[in-house]
């Protein structure tokens, strides 16, 4: 039996074979693409998170009105949550994991030139505070720290590098080896400057905006030994007893309020939440969206295979009688049923070719309107291998059932 | 004839149970995926502000200082003036109607202070605001330009802020309090919440966002209040401020003017752009001259008003409808084929082609009805899921009238549609071959 004459039968009823390569087609497109996004959506969701479990919560919003805040109130501020029972640590920060309302971001550079986009963390001493762990190097030491805050000490630049701590996922993706310790990191837009140098590595910690961390930079994290003195808008991240947290939670606006209340800007509520819940909000969109992608690539398979039994059951029993002639001069049943393999295999290859282009044409339209990555390579076979899988799998009823049919059948009606 | 057709359509519907079933419900997945993802965009692109939109632009000239080489420029579409360009375009008055306009949010009390609403959103503005955007007024009246002119501490509030501070909804003649300044106030306006909020985006959330008291722009300036966001400023300008602003050094007003027609438009548009060169002749603009005119929806559009999650789940969701149409084809096209004895039978008998083809396409008419009914639940209940979402703009998901309407077009098309290739391969059977086999 040879691939000719499969074609030239396929050839004399062309309606079937080409509605089948036609949704084979559409599904192989559908499929790549909403795999894609669902790998794109999956991965920043498992990366560990690196915070102390059940401890930690970010104070955000504390927004200053018409003014910034003193280096008197911050440091008031500070002091009253530290005495709050419970606290652990207590320190104002530009920027909490996953909540920050206000964003620092920079271009950084490794030694060989490597670029990535960086979201940058100021504040004083965040190891202890997010409970980060360190793997490599140092945490920061008093004489690392200096006076920042929001549009604070600008143009003013440190006479040595500046210390900073960055997350091992980074290291890796900049120096060779990982072995950041020591080495320069350069901000590309500051040429100038002393620049940075690593003295720390922590094993994990998250970008503060998960939207720009698809494709394995979700945690392209660095830490600035910054000790806020004045800013408009400010956070805290506070770390304390595991138990006492929920107390906590519920004491620091009160805390907050008794400290700067006349400042503070009317009608926005200052953000006080455990990590755990920040996390939960930012991801109960993105599982929204798996929850969809995950279901269309389900609803997406099992239409195609019931379409491809149904085209298939009609067209075996199409030709029973050439099945039963073919059995009556010869053929034995798993020729029979390695014929209606083969032939699927051929309409679904066919169709997966086409819907290869067609799920690569879709990408391309997709990254020219929405903010979209190229679809890798890597996952083109994975769709064809899958609908190939699922063309044999779902014509093996219909096959099967052609392989039973009797070689009487073609005396009966000639 | 065409009843006889129908009760053929029927009767062949229900012929084979299990198909028929798979085909509506294939057809109902479909539809229902696809009318879902459209209710969701159709809502969220509705127009703010019907009949009027149309012909409202957001003028803009580049004020912004030039780059140095280590900056960078902001990624967001530029709109913001500082107050000297946003009053010259507006006294220039080349427009049918234009007002600044800057978002402001303060707590709003009575006179004595013994009530008090916290963090209302507001909208200081010059006067052509409100005959502009089509604001209804209730009780009152608006300011004057005089009154612009005057800095006058005068207020439009809304009714339900009204009805909240003076437990009645006609508080002309009443004094509100902001940041400890009186205002006079001179007219409580009816409902007017356009959604999307187009005119102030900047602030927050761009979906049921409702302004609820209107002030003087240099009224708001004198009590010593400001935008809510500081607005883009000069890089003098080393800390960002919320609720007050460097006047001199930031740009914070947006000016949206009325153009009723296609010349008034260009004539604008020249006019920006002298003024931007006449501004940079004169060396208060540093960067080459640059002046937009945006109308409403092109403004949308550039500033992702509409999710792009919204429109990938509209393509996503259109593809899969396509695999339904195509995988119901061929189901069609395999219950047609099957009876193709019986077509040869009729065909002989002396049935046009003709007939064979309404008659399957009839019954793929019917399919695609009954896939459209079954939509209909499924819908409600994919926006039911999304509503559930609550990111801000789900709660707005709710089918209407035209939606429902689509819907049941968007089934009988379809049904019709993917009948067409089945009904014509059934329709060209040779009654002769199949007689004789049968």
């Amino acid at each position: 039996m040879s691939v000719r004459h499969i074609v030239s039968s396929l050839r004399r009823n062309r309606l079937m074979p080409l509605l089948l390569v036609a949704q084979v087609a559409i599904a192989c497109a559908i499929l790549c693409n909403a795999l894609f996004l669902l790998y794109q959506r999956v991965g920043p969701m498992l990366v560990p998170d690196g915070i102390a479990p059940g401890e930690v919560i970010g104070v955000d919003q504390i927004i200053a009105s018409g003014r910034s805040w003193s280096r008197a109130e911050i440091e008031r501020t500070t002091q009253a949550l530290r005495a709050i029972p419970g606290v652990k640590f207590a320190t104002p920060v530009m920027g909490i994991p996953l909540a920050s309302s206000m964003q620092i971001t920079g271009l950084v550079a490794g030694p060989d030139g490597t670029k990535t986009d960086v979201d940058v963390y100021m504040g004083d001493d965040m190891v202890d505070a997010l409970g980060l762990q360190l793997v490599a190097g140092r945490n920061f030491t008093e004489a690392d720290y200096e006076d920042g805050g929001m549009g604070i000490g600008d143009g003013k630049q440190r006479a040595a590098p500046t210390p900073v701590i960055i997350t091992r996922a980074l290291a890796d993706r900049l120096y060779a080896h990982g072995q950041a310790l020591g080495r320069p990191l350069t901000r590309v837009n500051d040429k100038d400057g002393p620049g940075e140098v690593v003295v720390g590595v922590v094993r994990h910690l998250l970008r503060y905006k998960m939207d720009a961390a698809a494709d394995g930079r979700a945690e392209n994290s660095v830490l600035v030994p910054t000790r806020i003195t004045g800013s408009p808008l400010l956070s805290y991240a506070v770390r304390t007893d595991a138990r006492a947290r929920g107390r906590v939670i519920k004491a620091i606006p009160g805390v907050v309020k008794a400290q700067l209340g006349a400042g503070l800007m009317p009608g926005i509520d200052i953000q006080v939440r455990g990590y755990e819940d920040i996390r939960d909000g930012v991801f109960s969109s993105w599982r929204a969206a798996v929850w969809l992608l995950a279901t269309v690539c389900v609803v997406v398979v099992i239409v195609t295979a019931v379409g491809i039994m149904g085209l298939t059951g009609y067209w075996v029993q199409q030709r029973t009688r050439q099945i039963g002639i073919r059995r009556a001069l010869g053929a034995r049943r798993r020729d029979i049923l390695a014929y209606f393999l083969a032939e699927n295999f051929l309409i679904v290859g066919a169709g997966v070719a086409f819907g290869m282009v067609l799920a690569y044409a879709i990408n391309l339209f997709l990254m020219r309107h929405y903010e979209l990555e190229r679809l890798p390579c890597s996952s083109l076979p994975v769709g064809a291998l899958a609908l190939w899988v699922l063309g044999q799998l779902a014509v093996l009823g219909p096959a099967r059932r052609a392989a039973a049919v009797p070689p009487v059948v073609a005396t009966r009606s000639v | 004839m065409l009843a006889y057709n129908f009760a053929l359509s029927w009767h062949g519907l229900r012929r084979h149970p299990r198909t028929t079933l798979l085909v509506v419900l294939t057809m109902a997945l479909g539809l229902a995926s696809a009318l879902t993802t459209l209710t969701l965009l159709h809502v969220l692109s509705a127009d703010p502000l019907p009949g009027i939109s149309q012909h409202l632009y957001l003028a803009w000239v580049d004020s912004r200082q030039a780059l140095r080489a280590d900056e960078s420029d902001d990624p967001g579409v530029p709109s913001a003036l500082t107050l000297v360009d946003a009053r010259a375009l507006v006294a220039a008055h080349r427009a049918t109607r234009q007002a600044m306009m800057s978002e402001f949010l303060q707590n709003v009390g009575n006179e004595d202070g013994s009530r008090s609403q916290g963090g209302q959103m507001g909208l200081a503005a010059s006067s052509e605001l409100f005959p502009m955007f089509g604001i209804p007024l209730s009780y009152g009246r608006y300011w004057t330009m005089q009154e612009d002119d005057a800095h006058a501490p005068v207020a439009v509030i809304a009714a339900g802020l009204s009805e909240k501070l003076f437990g009645t909804a006609n508080g002309v003649g009443r004094t509100v309090k902001m940041n400890g300044k009186p205002f006079r106030v001179i007219g409580v306006s009816g409902t007017w919440a356009p959604n999307p909020h187009f005119h102030q985006l900047r602030v927050g959330n761009v979906f049921n966002v409702v302004d609820s008291v209107f002030v003087p722009v240099g009224a708001l300036l004198d009590a010593g209040m400001g935008p809510f966001m500081g607005g883009d400023c000069d890089r003098e300008v080393k800390t960002v401020t919320f609720g007050k602003v460097d006047v001199q050094r930031c740009r914070w007003l947006t000016v949206w003017t009325q153009l009723d027609t296609a010349e008034q438009v260009a004539g604008y548009r020249r006019f920006l752009r002298d003024y931007a060169g006449q501004q940079k002749a004169a060396g208060r603009f540093e960067r080459a001259p640059r002046a937009e005119l945006y109308g409403v929806p092109a403004w949308l559009e550039l500033n992702h008003v509409v999710p792009d999650n919204v429109r990938l789940n509209v393509w996503l969701a259109g593809g899969f409808l396509l695999l339904c149409l195509v995988n119901v084809a061929g189901l069609l096209a395999a219950r047609f084929l099957r009876r193709s004895t019986e077509i040869g039978v009729r065909r002989a008998l002396g049935a046009p082609r003709r007939a064979i083809f309404a008659q399957c396409l009839g019954e793929a008419g019917l399919a695609g009805l009954a896939g459209g009914m079954l939509a209909l639940p499924l819908t409600l209940f994919g926006l039911w899921i999304v509503r559930r979402q609550n990111l801000g703009y789900t709660e707005l998901a709710r089918l209407d009238p035209a939606m429902f309407a689509a819907l049941f077009a968007l089934a009988l098309g379809a049904g019709v549609l993917v009948g067409v290739l089945p009904a014509w391969r059934a329709c060209r059977v040779e009654p002769g071959l199949q007689v004789k086999s049968a």
